[in-house]
């Protein structure tokens, strides 16, 4: 009994815990919106003053070192410098790192820029792996390049490389494939000459994703919304990133992140501080912090800026494993960065770093993605003791999953309202529609992306950065580029991945085991596809019933609760069949891809069909079709569904089967799964038929009866009745029945077995009680 | 941000439901969720709203443009300044300044082709922008209590060249918001010139470097300069380190020699960046004693300045300076070493030859700095 007790307590300190952790969460956000929004206005209002021009032709600008580590960049290098030494910036030099490459980039580079190596001092302010050599152009047009062949020693020790060789009292580091907006670095040189007795020791910018956009040469001519979800969900991140938060911590003077990607510091305080830590893969933030720490402990005056102008745009992950990868590099690197200087949490001697930056990072950013985690294991086991009180959780799920939605279109119209790079409708309705999926897809991920940096951490497993496979900005198909092929059925394998020796070692058994699941995961690809567009065309009789309702009945009362209610349930079923449909479809696609598609397509059509005839004889009756359909004569039910003239429900279906043809026609080929992303959506739809949760979903009522039958989906509701009335063996006697005598018995035992179990009873199972 | 809160609800779904039943109820929670709902709406709806009016606006704003050149540019620029007062406006121009924004179209555009124009012509804009009555929309700016509409009017009135506004800007010049100092700082030059520099006499704020970069770039468009001796000491005498460093830059920039002993005073500043920027100075200004100045200062200052006046020595060293740099190769570290072998080699004939007898005695440590001095000497000394 006292175990209990003492388990109970800590469970709620846990819950309590956990509460507080999010309502604690919700108001940095709300804080994070309100500190960005005046910052920002500031911000436009004083650059209106600003003239760039002036500063551009002027002689008394500082030069600037522009540090660009490359590691097998050898596909785009040359494009790459050549973008970076055509900015609009007079006094640079540039200074490009091959950090050990093993492609041809260096051999590239010297061809297409006439290097030639020269003896050149280095002096070894921070230590770095040895450098191979220094090249200099011999085409006076090249003289501010210099490129450093170095051993492979990761990013931060390139960069320290760098430092050693940059002359200059400022420099830049970025990433050698981002393309730069011409006056990026005259932005970026402002605040160091507006500092007065606050020294600036970093400035950073604003990065966005350039994937689609139009870029020629290393020059951005035309931004274009990323075509593909994942660019275009980073595009999201990103605006919230930079847009509300930065920019708020920046008006706080907390900054404790410079993206690597773009930053320029001040190289006589990073050299002060000790430079770039080789030994972290986030050595961008923890630069940061120990500029910061190394000042706060000197006690001198300083700023870390922000600039919220768009002046770097870099090519976003465009695949679950790429981006897996980087997201996983992202938790570690916070990790080792926190750990390094966790003497700051909550202490008072480092200011607002100590007190506020540091712990947000630590709470909100690095504990996140455990939290999170915890949460979802808890989940999953209380489901299955059933211990959910699912009204309440849905309650709360949506309460925060409308938080998340008005934090993102907030952040949507900051960048609107402010420097608004997507400018078309149809750009920002994608971004919006774009938001509403993020928190079932792309979040998830990136949490178990975040759960598997810690568990790399844990049995210190890859401390590298992980390579990341760029396509380039206008991807042209090349012999390097890999051909990925999906199998299709019959043996038929287009453009086979070559075998490699480790490959053929591998065992015949796991052979045949990886060869079926990539058959199942491609089967299920393509399923996915024309399951989606069943999906969509729920939803589409959906919106029709509820237009058609109001039509005749006027508007169902609360409206709103029965809007999300109808969809919920309607997607709940969705799941329900989802898994059941895809092993119907496997079948058929066993013997033949274009067969299995066809069977299914007919089988949706004849589903929502039948569903427009379920919603039609609703909306007559105002009562669901239940089991009474099969002892109805069936001209009746046609005479009820028809009720209102026969060409308006052939009206009604010819619209649908025009619906059902179209999207069928257009959508599916158009959709485009992932590997990673087709088994996540498979282990969704495994978990859905477990926990039944259509189900779940009808326990989601109103107080109002008319409204509850309105909200079910119609199909699921004749199938429960028509199973429980199977499987129970329920027989009534029905009115419409050739033996109905009128008599009536409340007895069970007393009326069995009249009729035999196919011709059933009239009336509504348990379940129209809550009708 | 969304999944940091989503996976919180599952674990209050369960146990904590009866905990946070007891304080709320469900209706609540629809309560917030409708809320948000609709916030969610309303932002939409304010996004496509923005997104309209951005469009309207710049549709808007070329169509004036487009409406004002075109009348501008038939021939309204060529009249006489007196012709120009007595010229009816047109009844569709009027109907243009009706609305405040419309005003503020018509102002951004005669202040871009102000910019453009000097002159008869430029004036002539100016004329026009009286006559429309744009002035006392930017006189009613400069009365705002806001910072930034302040710093709009000033830099209306200036562009327009308003001279009756001079004693405005001049009081503008030490306003506490640095915006509105700067322009008005800006509009002074725009104005008066050379003579504008007045205002530094009675700077109490700090001038930036962005902002005496402007003011130096401004500068250089007046041909004709005046004598800045007397102010420049005044100025190198000032509190406000930034009008003493802007003084340095400015007798750097006009080559006035005669300040060579004021900057050399300069080197004893207790501020190390006019120390150094002095030192810089200096060395533009060179005679026959600023190597030793320099040399003398060398170590009273740390490595970071050190390597500044090294720099700057390259151009002022003679034979002289020669034992200086030897000590230094031998004493020194890190760059400064190679600053003084780069000097050496560079200035002081048989500097190189040198630092290759050191290289061939002690290959480990000069070897690399003779050759990294060897490339830093220009092919026609070499």
């Amino acid at each position: 009994m006292v175990l209990l007790n003492i388990f109970t307590d800590i469970w709620n300190a846990f819950a309590y815990g956990i509460f507080f952790y999010s309502l604690g969460l919700m108001l940095v956000y709300i804080a994070i919106a309100i500190a960005s929004y005046f910052e920002t206005q500031t911000y436009l209002q004083r650059n209106k003053f600003t003239d760039y021009s002036l500063l551009a032709s002027s002689e008394y600008i500082p030069t600037v070192s522009i540090l660009a580590p490359a590691y097998n960049e050898g596909k785009t290098i040359i494009d790459n410098i050549q973008s970076l030494l055509s900015v609009y910036y007079s006094k640079i030099e540039l200074i490009v790192i091959n950090d050990g490459s093993t492609d041809d980039g260096l051999q590239k580079m010297i061809k297409a820029f006439n290097l030639e190596k020269v003896d050149f001092y280095i002096n070894y302010v921070i230590p770095t792996k040895k450098i191979l050599g220094v090249y200099k152009s011999t085409n006076p047009a090249y003289s501010r390049l210099i490129v450093v062949d170095k051993e492979n020693g990761g990013k931060g020790d390139a960069l320290n490389a760098g430092i050693n060789i940059a002359t200059n009292h400022y420099f830049i580091s970025i990433d050698v494939d981002c393309v730069l907006e011409h006056d990026a670095i005259l932005k970026m040189v402002k605040p160091f000459l507006e500092q007065t007795d606050k020294r600036v020791i970093a400035s950073g910018g604003v990065l966005r994703i350039a994937n689609s956009c139009h870029i020629e040469k290393g020059r951005l001519l035309k931004v274009r919304m990323p075509r593909e979800y994942l660019p275009r969900v980073q595009s999201l991140e990103y605006i919230r990133s930079f847009i509300l938060g930065r920019m708020a911590w920046s008006r706080l003077n907390g900054l404790m992140l410079i993206s690597g990607a773009f930053g320029m510091f001040d190289r006589e305080i990073v050299i002060e501080a000790g430079g770039y830590n080789t030994n972290t893969v986030g050595e961008d933030m923890e630069l940061v912090i120990r500029m910061r720490r190394y000042m706060e402990e000197q006690d001198r005056k300083y700023k870390v800026i922000y600039i919220p102008d768009p002046l770097c745009w870099t090519e976003a992950p465009n695949s679950l494993k790429v981006l897996g990868t980087q997201r996983n590099r992202w938790t570690r690197g916070l990790f080792q960065a926190m750990v390094l200087h966790k003497r700051m949490l909550f202490n008072p001697r480092y200011g607002l770093l100590g007190m506020l930056s540091y712990p947000y990072w630590f709470f909100f950013e690095l504990l996140a993605p455990i939290v999170q985690f915890i949460g979802f294991v808890f989940f999953f086991i209380m489901a299955l003791m059933g211990l959910i009180e699912w009204g309440f959780f849905f309650g709360f799920l949506l309460f925060i999953i409308c938080f998340g939605y008005t934090y993102s279109v907030f952040a949507i119209y900051m960048e609107v309202s402010t420097y608004n790079q997507y400018r078309r409708r149809t750009d920002v309705f994608g971004l919006i529609l774009t938001s509403l999926t993020e928190p079932f897809f792309f979040q998830p991920y990136i949490m178990l992306c975040g759960m598997r940096g810690y568990i790399d951490l844990l049995f210190m497993k890859d401390r590298h950065w992980g390579e990341m496979p760029r396509l380039g900005f206008n991807p042209a198909r090349d012999d390097t580029t890999p051909v990925y092929s999906e199998l299709v059925p019959g043996g038929a394998v287009h453009s086979p991945r070559k075998r490699t020796a480790s490959a053929r070692k591998e065992s015949r058994v796991y052979t045949v085991f990886k060869t079926s699941s990539n058959f199942v995961i491609a089967a299920f690809k393509n399923y996915l596809r024309y399951a989606l567009v069943f999906l969509l065309l729920l939803f589409a009789v959906r919106i029709f019933e509820i237009v058609y309702n109001i039509f005749l009945h006027g508007i169902p009362k609360p409206f709103d609760e029965i809007i999300l209610i109808s969809f919920i349930k309607d997607a709940a079923f969705f799941l329900e069949i989802a898994l059941p449909g895809f092993f119907l479809y496997l079948l058929f696609y066993l013997v033949n891809r274009k067969l299995a598609r066809i069977v299914f397509i007919l089988i949706v059509s004849s589903i929502i069909l039948f569903q427009v005839c379920l919603c039609q004889y609703f909306l007559v009756t105002t009562v669901p079709m239940g089991n009474e359909l099969w002892s109805y004569p069936s001209l009746d039910f046609l005479a009820i569904i028809t009720s209102e003239g026969w060409i308006r429900i052939i009206l009604i279906l010819l619209l649908f089967i025009a619906i059902i043809a179209i999207l069928y026609h257009f959508v599916p080929y158009r959709i485009v799964i992932k590997t990673s992303m087709a088994q996540l959506i498979l282990l969704l739809f495994t978990v859905s038929l477990i926990i039944h949760v259509a189900d779940i979903a009808d326990n989601w009522t109103t107080d109002l009866e008319s409204t509850n039958n309105l909200s079910l989906n119609k199909s699921w509701f004749l199938y429960n009745e028509t199973l429980e009335h199977y499987t129970q063996g329920k027989l009534e006697e029905t009115i419409y029945s050739p033996s109905y005598t009128g008599y009536f018995t409340n007895d069970n035992n007393q009326a069995k077995p009249l009729r035999p179990a196919n011709n059933t009873a009239q009336g509504t199972s348990n379940k129209n009680n809550k009708r | 941000m969304t999944n940091k809160l989503i996976f919180y609800s599952c674990l209050h779904g369960s146990q904590l439901a009866n905990v946070f039943l007891r304080h709320f109820k469900q209706d609540y929670l629809f309560g917030a969720i409708k809320v948000l709902a609709l916030a969610i709406l309303i932002i939409i709806l304010l996004t496509y709203i923005r997104l309209f009016t951005k469009k309207r606006r710049f549709l808007h704003k070329n169509q004036i443009k487009k409406k004002l050149e075109g009348w501008i540019g038939s021939g309204l620029l060529d009249k006489k300044p007196e012709e120009l007062r007595n010229m009816p406006i047109p009844k569709k121009m009027l109907g243009y300044l009706n609305l405040r924004i419309r005003r503020q179209y018509v102002i951004d555009e005669l202040i871009n082709m102000r910019r453009n124009f000097s002159g008869e012509l430029g004036a002539n804009l100016s004329i026009l922008y009286e006559r429309f009555g744009l002035k006392q929309l930017s006189l009613k700016k400069l009365r705002s209590e806001k910072w930034h509409l302040r710093a709009r009017g000033i830099q209306e009135l200036y562009v327009m060249e308003q001279r009756d506004m001079l004693d405005k800007f001049y009081d503008a010049t030490n306003d506490e918001n640095e915006f509105v100092r700067m322009e008005a700082q800006t509009g002074i030059i725009h104005m008066l010139g050379f003579n504008g520099l007045e205002f530094l006499n009675h700077a109490d704020y700090y001038i930036t470097e962005w902002q005496q970069l402007k003011i130096l770039q401004q500068l250089d468009s007046y041909e004709v300069r005046p004598s800045l001796d007397n102010w420049i000491q005044k100025w190198l005498r000032s509190e406000n380190n930034s009008v003493v460093l802007f003084a340095i830059r400015l007798s750097d920039h006009y080559q006035l020699y005669s300040q060579h002993d004021n900057l050399a005073n300069c080197l004893h500043h207790e501020n190390e960046n006019i120390r150094i920027q002095a030192a810089c100075s200096l060395a533009q200004l060179a005679n026959e004693n600023t190597a030793d100045i320099l040399v003398k200062q060398f170590p009273k200052e740390n490595s970071h300045n050190k390597i500044r006046l090294l720099d700057a020595m390259e151009t002022v060293t003679t034979e002289k300076q020669k034992p200086f740099l030897i000590e230094l190769l031998v004493n020194e570290t890190g760059v400064v070493k190679l600053k003084a072998a780069r000097v050496l080699a560079v200035c002081c004939p048989g500097g190189l030859d040198y630092l290759e007898e050191k290289a061939q005695q002690d290959p480990v440590h000069y070897k690399g700095i003779f050759l990294y001095a060897q490339k830093q000497i220009p092919e026609w000394f070499s």
